[in-house]
């Protein structure tokens, strides 16, 4: 019976939530794709300077690793509330806390795997993307081959379990020290939006927009190497 | 007799410091074995928070409440859900059934957590399916349904385990004059027939006179009780009027 639950309120989630699950599926495959540059053999030594290439790839994966850690534990603490009032339902029929957040975990185990099952098949497209541009911009024939690598694959997981085992961390902490009363009332409260530096955040706007077009000059005035070899 | 659920002294305090409300200030009672009591009272009268602490949803801040030996307020976190599970059950205002689960699912969840067998389950289901009358809509989804058809399904969710009692906050309170009549009518013969303690919290003069007894709360305190006793319903509906008339007028004056 449990699981036939965690089931159903996983399917409703996926209507409820197609926003977060997509953007999921996206940033897996964001993640999927950078990772297998990461593991790509064939292109080091092409370019001018040796690791370069490796230490940007690995700042855009630790970037995107951070984004998903945020996006996931987002997720889940926006899910926790807007079913708060039905794990009150829960715990008004006798359910333990323990139950109730093991079953959440069920759920959200579930969503996480069809949308990073999801994401993995879109990364594996991506990465062809990304390889042939890579490949484009040293001159190099690229003949589309479809490679699963388990480096890569592992590493995608790792990041990912680790992302979502954090968030399901955190919420756990939080549903342990919520009461029946605080669950069936918190759909009635509304999200605190707490806005902190305002200062800084005044200034960094206008800054960012600066940085944005002056190296959006800079790349427009220097004529890029190899623009004609894309695609 | 014994006492079924004895409260005592209990209090309920909201806020600290100097900014303390008291939603409910040393309220004492008894409810003996099936009766079916009714708890009036204007809003913010704190009716709904001792119905809360009965429930064990909310925690007393001062006082126990025993039901029969066991004393609720002092159990731990894992106690309190188990003992939901075996001796209470609720019906609340805004049904609370949970939307992903189907009529008859609902009503199996319940017993399910009790840990029985898949014959049982499927027999005490039907039972209380017939003896509600939602029998033929067993297979629909909450949002299929109607209002008063949904309270009864919640109502048969409450019921099936045979609670040692029945919590219900304001169960008409979003039902038609006559999903409102059914329900109360299905309340009666729980009680009636099956026995069944009820405690039921509502502010309409009309729900209340089904019970068999009626505490009046006012600014957290009791400050009434009426026995139904041998009267007819009529007559007990005219009577719980004149004491609600009595707190009406004495509404008018402060303003």
């Amino acid at each position: 019976m449990l699981s036939k639950l965690a089931f159903r309120n996983m399917k409703r989630s996926v209507r409820d939530y197609l926003v977060y699950i997509l953007t999921m599926t996206i940033v897996t495959a964001l993640m999927y794709a950078f990772n297998s540059l990461l593991f790509q053999n064939q292109l080091t030594g092409y370019f001018e300077m040796e690791g370069l290439m490796e230490v940007m790839i690995g700042l855009a994966t630790v970037f995107i690793v951070w984004i998903v850690a945020w996006l996931i534990n987002y997720m889940v603490r926006f899910m926790l509330e807007k079913r708060s009032s039905e794990f009150g339902i829960y715990l008004l029929l006798g359910m333990r806390k323990k139950t109730v957040s093991r079953l959440y975990m069920r759920e959200n185990i579930l969503l996480g795997g069809f949308s990073f099952l999801l994401g993995v098949l879109l990364g594996i497209l991506l990465q062809q993307v990304l390889t042939a541009i890579m490949f484009a911009m040293v001159r190099m024939a690229y003949h589309p081959e479809i490679v699963l690598n388990r480096r890569t694959i592992l590493m995608t997981v790792l990041c990912y379990m680790g992302c979502y085992l954090l968030a399901l961390l955190r919420c756990g902490r939080k549903f342990r020290k919520m009461n029946i009363h605080d669950l069936m009332d918190a759909k009635r409260r509304n999200e605190e939006i707490r806005e902190k530096h305002e200062e800084i955040k005044r200034i960094l706007l206008p800054l960012s927009i600066l940085f944005i077009l002056v190296s959006g000059y800079c790349l427009a005035g220097c004529p890029m190497r190899g623009r004609s070899g894309f695609f | 007799m014994k006492d079924y659920i004895r409260v005592c002294d209990v209090e309920k305090y909201y806020g600290s410091g100097s900014n303390v409300t008291k939603a409910v200030d040393r309220v004492s009672f008894r409810v003996e074995k099936g009766e079916f009591v009714g708890v009036m009272g204007a809003s913010g009268s704190g009716k709904t928070t001792l119905l809360n602490m009965l429930a064990t949803i909310d925690r007393v801040t001062a006082g126990h409440i025993f039901y029969e030996d066991t004393d609720i307020t002092e159990l731990s976190e894992d106690d309190l859900s188990n003992f939901r599970k075996n001796n209470l059950g609720f019906v609340f205002q805004e049904y609370n059934l949970l939307d992903t689960l189907t009529i008859e699912e609902n009503v199996v969840l319940a017993l399910t957590l009790q840990g029985e067998g898949k014959k049982e389950i499927q027999k005490s289901c039907s039972r209380v399916l017939q003896l509600l009358g939602i029998e033929e809509i067993r297979e629909k989804f909450p949002y299929q349904v109607s209002g008063g058809q949904k309270q009864r399904c919640a109502c048969a969710r409450a019921v099936v385990n045979h609670p040692k009692l029945l919590l219900a906050d304001e169960p008409t309170g979003a039902l038609d004059s006559r999903s409102a009549q059914t329900l109360l009518r299905t309340f009666d013969e729980l009680n009636r027939t099956q026995g069944a303690t009820i405690i039921m919290v509502t502010h309409d003069a009309f729900s209340a006179s089904y019970c068999g007894r009626i505490l009046f709360l006012k600014d957290g305190r009791i400050f009434h009780e009426l026995v139904r006793g041998e009267k007819s319903r009529k007559l007990f509906l005219q009577e719980i009027l004149d004491v609600l008339s009595l707190t009406g007028g004495e509404l008018s004056d402060a303003q």
